[in-house]
This record gives C-alpha cells, sequence and structure tokens, in this order.
C-alpha cells in the first residue's frame, strides 16, 4: 500500500486549476488566461517528473498509489502507469498546454471556457492513471460531458447537433460499458475494481465472449470505430479549434485506451474470439474514413474524417494481438493525437482570420501566410505517413503486425493508404497551392506567440520522427507483459 | 431517563407545531410572515435535534417505535427536506392568499408524519403514519392560486391516494390474519415459516402500494406529473424530496420482511422498474413546464431505485436509501432553482431560462449541476449513486434491468441537456433581468452544490451508514 504521490499531483494540477479559474472573477480574462496557461504548464512539468522516475526497462505498473476509499464495495484509489499509459500523460501535458495558447485570442465567456476545459483534462488523466474500474469510469465519464458545453456554446457550424450528437453517441458507449463491468466484477467475485486484481482471474469461456463485444463497442464508439463514428466528423467540425484538438487529439485515445487497458488483459479469450470481426470493422474504419475525406471541401471535415481512419489504424493494431500490431497502435495513439491537434491548430487560425475552410474558396495560402500554411502542410504530411514524421514509424508498426496476422487485410489497407496521400496532397494543392481567390482578403501572417504552440507540436512529431525508440523503448516493454496476458 | 432523549427530534417537531400554532392565531398582516419565521426556526431545531441523537438507539410504546439508524437517516433526510422545502416557499408566493400561512402547518404535519413512519416498527403505526402525511398533502396541493389545472391535479391526488390507502390497508388486514400479529419483526419470523404462500405475497405486494403510490412508481404514478405542475414550488419540493426517501426507506423495510426472491413479485417489481424507467424518460423529452419534466424524471428515476430494490439483498436496500437521500439533496437543489427563477409562483417553462448564466451564474451553475446528478454524471452524485443501484441489481443476475437502466440514463441525458441549453446557451428575449438571491438562497446554493459533489466523490461515511441502517431490517 503506497499513499498519493505523483501521479494523485498530476490529476490534481487540474483541479486545482479550476479552482483558481473559479475564484478569478470574470472581469478579469488575461489572468484566467494565465491561470490557465500555468495550470498547463504544471502538468507538463509533473508528467516531465512522471517521465523521469519512470523506468522503461521494468514491465508492469509503476508509481502506484493504493489508498482505501469505499471498502465496503471495494473501490479504492488505486493508481500506477505503464508504458502504455505514459505516453499518452505525454501527449495530454502537451495538447492541453498548447491548446490553451490556441485559445489565447478567445473574447467570448472566458472563464467558463476554461473551467470546462480543465474539467476535461482532469477527467482524462484520470483515466490514464487509474487502476480501479470504479474510478476509470467515473473519470471516462467525467471528460465525455463538458464536451457538451464546450461545443454547444464556444462552437461554429450546426453547434448543438453536433454537440448533442457526440454527448449522446458517448454516454451510449458508457451505458454498454457499465453493465459490462459490473458483471466482470460479480463474475470475479472478489469484491474489487482493482484492474489488477480482476485481471488474475480467469473468467468462463462463455462469459467472455458474451462480455467482449459490450466493451469493445462501448470503448468503441469514443474511439470512432464505424459504423459508430458518425459523431466524430460532425463534433470536430462544430467544435472550438482546442476542443478539437483535445478531443480528436486525447478523447479519442480513451476508447482504444479503455479496449486496451480493460477489455483485453480482462477478457483475452474474448479478444481472441472476436480479433477477426473487429480487425474487419477497423479496416471499414482505415477505407472508409480515407475515401470519405477525399470527397470533402471544409478542411475540418477533412480532418474529422481522416482522424476517423487514422483511428481505424489504432483499433486493427489492437485487433492484431500481436507485439507489433499493438506497439504500433500505442505509438499511432500517441503521433495520431500531437498530428491531429497541430491540424485543427492549423486550420483554427484560418478559419479565425478567413472566416472560411472550404479549401475551393481558399488557395494559393501559401504565398500570403507562408507559417501558418506549413503548420497546415506539415500536420498533412504526417498524417499522409511521410518518413520522418512520428506516424511513419507508427503506421510501419501495425501494417507489420497485421501483415503476420491477417495478410489480406494488410494489403487492404495499403491500398487506403495511397488514398490517405491522395487526399492529403488535394487539401494542400487546392487550399495552399494553387490560384489564389480575386475576392480573398488576406491578413497578416501568424504571429510569433500563435506560432508557438504549433511550433511545439512539429517538434514533438520530428523529433519522434527521426528518433522513434524515446517511445517505443518505453511501449515495448508494457505490450510485451500485455501479450503474456492475452496468450 | 436520558434514554428519552433519543425522542428529541419528535419533541422539537412537536414544539415546532405549537410555534407555528402560535403565530397563525394572530390576524395582523404579518401572520404570515410569523408562521415562516417559526417553520424555519423549528425546522432548524428538528434538524440539530436528529444531529444530536445521532447514534442513540431505543425502543419505546410497548416495542412499537424504535430509534436506530434506520430511522435516524431518514429523519435527519425528513428534516433537511422540510427545512428546504420551507425555505423555497419563502413568502408563499403561487399559493392562495388566505392559505400563505397555514401551508407551513401541514408541511409540518406531514412530515411528522414521515417521521412517525421512520420509526414505526408496527403496522398500524406505521399506516397511521401514512396517513398522517399524506392527508396534509391533499390539503396543500389544491390551495394553488390562479391555477385552474390545480382543482384537478388535487383530485386526482386523493382519489388515486385514497384508493393506494385503501389496498394497502387491505394488504395489511390479510398480512395480520395471516401471522396473527401487528409487529413488523415478529411478523418477518411468522412469514418466514408460512413461506412464498400465495397469500402472503398477495397481501404484501398490496401492502407495499401505499409506499410505491408515494414513490411514484409505475403503475402508481399518474398523480405525479399533474401534482408537481399545478402544486406550489415549496410544497411540490416537499413531494419530490421527504416524501420520497421516506417511501424508499419504507419499502426497504418491507420488501426485507420475507424472502421473496424468485416469486412472481419480484417479477412485477422489475417489470414495473423497466417500464418506469422507460416512460418517464422518454415522455419526459417532450416536456416544455419544468417541474412537469421533473415529474417524469421522478418516475424515472423511481425506475432506477427499484431496480437497486430488485435485488433484495442487503446490497440493494443500502443502495437504495443511499440514492434516496442523495436524490433528496439534487432534486431540491432542481426545484430551489425553479422557484428563484419563477416569477410571483408562476410556473417554470423552458424558455423562462434563457439566458440564466447572465442572470444568475450561481443558479445556473447549481441547476447544471443538479441535472447532471440526476443524469448520473460524474463528479456528482447521481454517477455513484446508480453505480451503488446497478451493482446491487447485477449481483443477482438482473443484467437485463442494468442494460436498461443505463441505456435510459442516457436517454435521459438528452432532455436534460435541453435544458442546460436553455440556461447557457439562449439568449434571454428582451432586456436580461438578474434574478434577486438572498444570502439564505446563495447558501443553500452552494451547501446543496457541494453536498452534490462532495457525496459524488467521497460517498464512504454515507454508505456505509445506509448500509449499516439497512443491516437489521425490517
Amino acid at each position: 500500500m503506497n499513499g498519493p504521490g505523483l501521479l494523485t499531483l498530476l490529476v490534481l494540477c487540474p483541479a486545482v486549476g479550476l479552482a483558481v479559474i473559479l475564484a478569478i472573477p470574470g472581469r478579469f480574462p488575461k489572468a484566467i488566461k494565465v491561470a490557465s496557461a500555468l495550470t498547463g504548464l504544471a502538468t507538463l512539468l509533473v508528467t516531465g517528473l512522471i517521465y523521469a522516475k519512470f523506468d522503461p526497462a521494468a514491465a508492469g505498473k509503476q508509481l502506484l498509489e493504493q489508498v482505501p476509499w469505499i471498502p465496503a464495495v471495494g473501490i479504492e484509489w488505486h493508481n500506477g502507469v505503464d508504458g502504455i499509459s505514459l505516453p499518452l500523460l505525454v501527449l495530454t501535458a502537451i495538447v492541453f498546454f498548447t491548446g490553451v495558447l490556441v485559445m489565447w485570442e478567445l473574447k467570448e465567456r472566458v472563464k467558463e471556457y476554461f473551467a470546462f476545459m480543465t474539467l476535461l483534462v482532469t477527467g482524462v488523466f484520470g483515466v490514464f492513471v487509474s487502476l480501479d474500474l470504479f474510478f476509470f469510469l467515473f473519470y471516462y465519464e467525467l471528460a465525455v460531458l463538458p464536451m457538451y458545453l464546450l461545443i454547444a456554446v464556444w462552437g461554429s457550424t450546426r453547434k448543438e447537433y453536433g454537440a448533442m450528437k457526440l454527448t449522446l453517441y458517448l454516454l451510449a458507449g458508457t451505458a454498454l460499458v457499465v453493465p459490462a463491468a459490473l458483471a466482470v466484477y460479480w463474475a470475479a467475485g472478489l469484491n474489487t475494481f482493482d484492474l489488477v486484481r480482476l485481471g488474475t482471474v480467469h473468467y468462463g469461456h462463455t462469459f467472455q465472449i458474451v462480455v467482449y463485444p459490450f466493451l469493445f463497442v462501448g470503448f468503441g464508439i469514443l474511439a470512432g470505430m464505424w459504423p459508430l463514428h458518425t459523431w466524430s466528423p460532425v463534433g470536430h467540425v462544430a467544435a472550438p479549434t482546442a476542443v478539437s484538438m483535445l478531443h480528436a487529439g486525447v478523447l479519442m485515445k480513451l476508447g482504444a485506451y479503455g479496449i486496451l487497458r480493460v477489455a483485453m488483459p480482462l477478457l483475452p479469450e474474448g479478444a481472441h474470439y472476436w480479433m477477426l470481426a473487429t480487425a474487419i470493422l477497423a479496416t471499414v474504419n482505415i477505407v472508409y474514413g480515407a475515401f470519405v475525406a477525399l470527397s470533402q471541401t471544409d478542411l475540418k471535415f477533412v480532418i474529422g474524417f481522416s482522424s476517423v481512419s487514422h483511428m481505424g489504424i489504432v483499433l486493427l493494431g489492437l485487433s492484431t494481438m500481436s507485439q507489433d500490431g499493438i506497439n504500433g497502435a500505442v505509438f499511432q495513439m500517441f503521433s495520431h493525437g500531437i498530428m491531429t491537434a497541430l491540424f485543427f491548430a492549423a486550420v483554427g487560425y484560418i478559419y479565425d482570420r478567413y472566416h472560411t475552410r472550404d479549401m475551393t474558396r481558399l488557395g494559393g495560402l501559401s504565398k500570403y501566410v507562408p507559417v501558418a500554411s506549413a503548420f497546415f502542410i506539415v500536420a498533412a504530411l504526417c498524417g499522409a505517413g511521410v518518413p520522418g514524421f512520428a506516424s511513419f514509424w507508427a503506421e510501419l508498426l501495425v501494417f507489420l503486425g497485421t501483415l503476420k496476422t491477417f495478410p489480406v487485410l494488410a494489403w487492404i489497407v495499403v491500398l487506403a493508404l495511397v488514398v490517405t496521400m491522395a487526399y492529403s496532397m488535394r487539401a494542400i494543392v487546392v487550399g495552399f497551392f494553387g490560384a489564389p481567390h480575386e475576392e480573398l482578403h488576406h491578413p497578416a501572417d501568424i504571429s510569433l506567440f500563435l506560432s508557438l504552440p504549433r511550433a511545439i507540436l512539429v517538434a514533438v512529431l520530428l523529433v519522434l520522427g527521426f528518433y522513434p525508440r524515446l517511445m517505443l523503448d518505453i511501449i515495448d516493454p508494457a505490450t510485451r507483459a500485455l501479450i503474456g496476458v492475452l496468450k | 431517563m436520558s434514554r428519552w432523549l433519543a425522542l428529541l427530534p419528535e419533541a422539537a417537531l412537536v414544539v415546532t407545531g405549537l410555534l407555528i400554532f402560535a403565530a397563525l392565531m394572530g390576524d395582523g398582516p404579518n401572520r404570515e410572515r410569523w408562521a415562516r419565521r417559526a417553520a424555519e426556526v423549528g425546522g432548524l431545531l428538528v434538524l440539530v435535534a436528529c444531529v444530536l441523537t445521532l447514534g442513540r438507539s431505543f425502543e419505546v410504546f410497548w416495542v412499537t417505535y424504535r430509534v436506530d439508524a434506520f430511522s435516524q437517516l431518514v429523519k435527519l433526510a425528513v428534516a433537511v427536506g422540510f427545512l428546504v422545502s420551507v425555505f423555497i416557499v419563502r413568502d408563499g408566493a403561487g399559493q392562495r392568499d388566505d392559505a400563505r400561512g397555514e401551508i407551513f402547518f401541514f408541511l409540518l404535519t406531514s412530515a411528522s408524519g414521515l417521521m412517525v413512519m421512520a420509526s414505526a416498527v408496527e403496522a398500524v403505526a406505521l399506516y397511521l403514519g401514512l396517513e398522517i402525511a399524506s392527508f396534509s398533502l391533499f390539503v396543500l396541493v389544491p390551495l394553488r392560486e390562479r391555477f385552474p389545472l390545480g382543482r384537478e391535479a388535487g383530485l386526482k391526488f386523493l382519489v388515486v391516494g385514497l384508493a393506494a390507502s385503501a389496498v394497502t390497508l387491505f394488504g395489511l388486514s390479510l398480512l395480520i390474519g395471516l401471522t396473527g400479529t401487528t409487529k413488523l419483526d415478529e411478523m418477518a419470523v411468522a412469514l418466514a415459516a408460512i413461506g412464498s404462500k400465495p397469500v402472503a405475497l398477495f397481501g404484501l405486494a398490496l401492502f407495499l402500494s401505499g409506499f410505491l403510490f408515494k414513490l411514484a412508481l409505475f403503475p402508481f404514478h399518474f398523480w405525479a406529473p399533474d401534482v408537481y405542475e399545478s402544486a406550489s414550488h415549496g410544497v411540490a419540493a416537499f413531494v419530490a424530496t421527504a416524501s420520497k426517501v421516506t417511501a424508499v426507506a419504507l419499502l426497504c423495510r418491507l420488501l426485507a420482511l420475507t424472502q421473496v426472491t424468485g416469486t412472481a413479485l419480484v417479477t412485477a417489481l422489475a417489470l414495473a422498474a423497466a417500464i418506469s424507467m422507460t416512460l418517464g424518460n422518454l415522455v419526459a423529452i417532450v416536456q416544455r413546464d419544468l417541474k412537469r419534466m421533473l415529474a417524469y424524471s421522478a418516475i424515472a428515476q423511481a425506475g432506477y431505485i427499484t431496480v437497486g430494490l430488485v435485488a433484495f439483498t442487503h446490497d440493494g436496500f443500502s443502495a437504495a436509501l443511499f440514492y434516496g437521500v442523495l436524490y433528496l439533496l439534487m432534486n431540491a437543489a432542481a426545484f430551489l432553482v425553479v422557484a428563484r427563477v419563477s416569477v410571483d409562483g408562476a410556473n417554470v417553462s423552458m424558455d423562462d431560462l434563457n439566458g440564466l448564466h447572465r442572470r444568475s451564474p450561481l443558479l445556473a451553475a447549481t441547476l447544471l449541476l443538479a441535472l447532471f446528478a440526476l443524469a448520473g454524471v460524474p463528479p456528482t452524485s447521481g454517477f455513484i449513486g446508480k453505480w451503488f443501484l446497478f451493482r446491487a441489481a447485477m449481483s443477482e443476475g438482473w443484467w437485463w434491468l442494468v442494460l436498461l437502466g443505463a441505456i435510459n440514463a442516457t436517454v435521459s441525458v438528452y432532455y436534460y441537456l435541453i435544458v442546460v441549453k436553455h440556461a447557457y446557451l439562449l439568449p434571454a428575449e428582451g432586456e436580461e433581468k438578474p434574478v434577486p438571491l438572498t444570502f439564505g438562497d446563495k447558501a443553500l446554493c452552494y451547501g446543496l452544490s457541494a453536498a452534490t459533489l462532495v457525496l459524488g466523490v467521497w460517498p464512504t461515511l454515507l454508505y456505509d451508514w445506509a448500509s449499516r441502517a439497512a443491516a437489521n431490517l425490517p
């Protein structure tokens, strides 16, 4: 039994930040923004400390904290990180901090905006550190709900519809997960929601086969699983910039993480039984998302459907249940998070200044706002899987894993990657090169301050593109341990 | 002698009754104000008395009246519900002019009935408590001013209530005839010997109906929407909070009378829970009047609570009791917002909430938390409450009921979010008039919101208490 430590501190950081933001009167928007940025910085610092203390060589959960919470029903305050959750913590901290900076020009209802945003981030950190099934789902739902207000109040394009659709879809997912989680709890009969101890129990074969789809589909909705993905592009398009960043960048990872942390280790036989079905669904995700993205003209819709396609790669990696596949999936969760955040940040600036995101009405942007355009182009290249960016390695690993397990699907995915290249190039060529539109009024290029958050994201993508071992060395021991459980 | 101190809450009730009565004796212009002061001070006294007597246990009046963890939990909840309702009534806006003072007296008598029910361990005493609690409300509901529908609602409440009461009495007589005793614990022993004979189950089912009526569970729910809509805000708040939590508690006590697992009674309750959840949530979607929506939401909530009850385990009864108390707090917060947004006691429609986040950020935030709690979203108490209910039901294999409950909770998010949309998103028509709040209003908003949040994250003490209360039923 260890008392609270760094991980509790990490969850408390945004919670305290929230309290500070609530305490500052709304007529000081600048102070609220500074407080939010400091909160972001604090989470970055604590994540850095966790990274420094983490021992990559040792598999298993580290920095464990375990305090009884409601002993009568077996709920504990139980936290820990391993090589799967640590990259996601880093991701969340980066996206949160850059997200605050991106929204620096926000003028409308500043206090409420940053309050809801820090609440959302509290939930996300909580999910990634929690090893207690109750708290896992507690934080999971906590992260979903502020989204409604964030999108409905500060969003654009059909925002109320998008916000409601997103919220209901995601909560429908938890409606499947909660009964399944309780079923696992009673089947184990240990009167504990401790994920580690629940993972030591062998559940009946039929039980696993019946319950696994509930968990997979329930979490899969948040991961943008076809055909239950439709909330995702609509929601991303409606959301304000930083919320799109957090949502596509981090929140969708919660779904995949739930499959990885809850569904697969608890019910390995169920995962084996359904693996072909989930792999086919994931492949449909990849192909379908890519083709739909090819036909969009709104840049945010292009990114939205590209997210569906890229999350398909994560789900496919998980479905292979192989070392390479899962390594690639976790790495893809990280790099896709950074990449999408950059995507939305880049489009956010363009939409703020040009008041349109329709690529056919833009054109020749790279001539007038070269730096702002460069951010989008980098993200698009990364999305297309060009070597030199983090996504390349992630997609390569998933491809290798799939090639061994499902060779046919692997070749379909390769063909889909060509389409990915096509829609990325189309967005770049139509929107940023080509003839500039006459009636377009060009603003000044992005300021140094506003390019800072975007530059951070580009730097992360490049560093990991050239030196992926920085992440993979952490991920690999953890997935090795997971594979051991799955066998 | 010090044992008798366990009856301090009841003594405080008597004192409060006398105070209000004395205030109403005068006929000066300040008659209502004095009655209100008396009710507030008295309510506070009762609350303090409830807190002071915690931990005592006592049996009195030839073992018909018992003070224990169970009764103390319910009494404390009723005291909170009474005090909040009195506070919501304020100057009795919306109540008929000549009855603005009387409202406090009848709320008090109803609260006394509820407290008697909490302690009664003898069937006839229990029935008397039920009648005292109900008759006071029968009087209060139709006394609404300028609201023609009020009479119809009052009549409906009276007729359905009396019918339920008659059925309850018949069930009671069957049980007494079968077991030869009126004491609940002796009855439990006798029923165990009889086993699950149809006549015993039939008697118990009929006996339950009076309490299911108070809980507004399908098919006993018809009165709820009309009464919520037609009664003045304070009265509706009392019906929705104190009265509900007592009904939940008494259902726990009566269901613990005999081992009924696997009988038709359980199936019937499970079906009632399923229909209640689904019906309540679906009909709530189309409501435009906020209180009417809360009524349908209450029908759905009654369904969730029954999901915990059908487990028929100690866990299930603890979870139901626990959720009853949480429900009281969140619902009280919702009604407080309704009453304060309302102009001159009129009903509040969705559109009246427009722009609330500007007119009163505190009320908007209180409403947001209350609705999220009703929907069962963390970090509010609704999430953990439903978690315990579903956990208990799942242990007995009620997976379809749990799944249906979880899906229903998702459906309910839709109409709660529509209210949130009106409060946070839509601008008010015309100029935005700030909602005036007194110091007490603000304190109550903060208090109820804090309770909803704290109990949502750290419910350990309250849940352990509920668990102890459910340990030695009936």
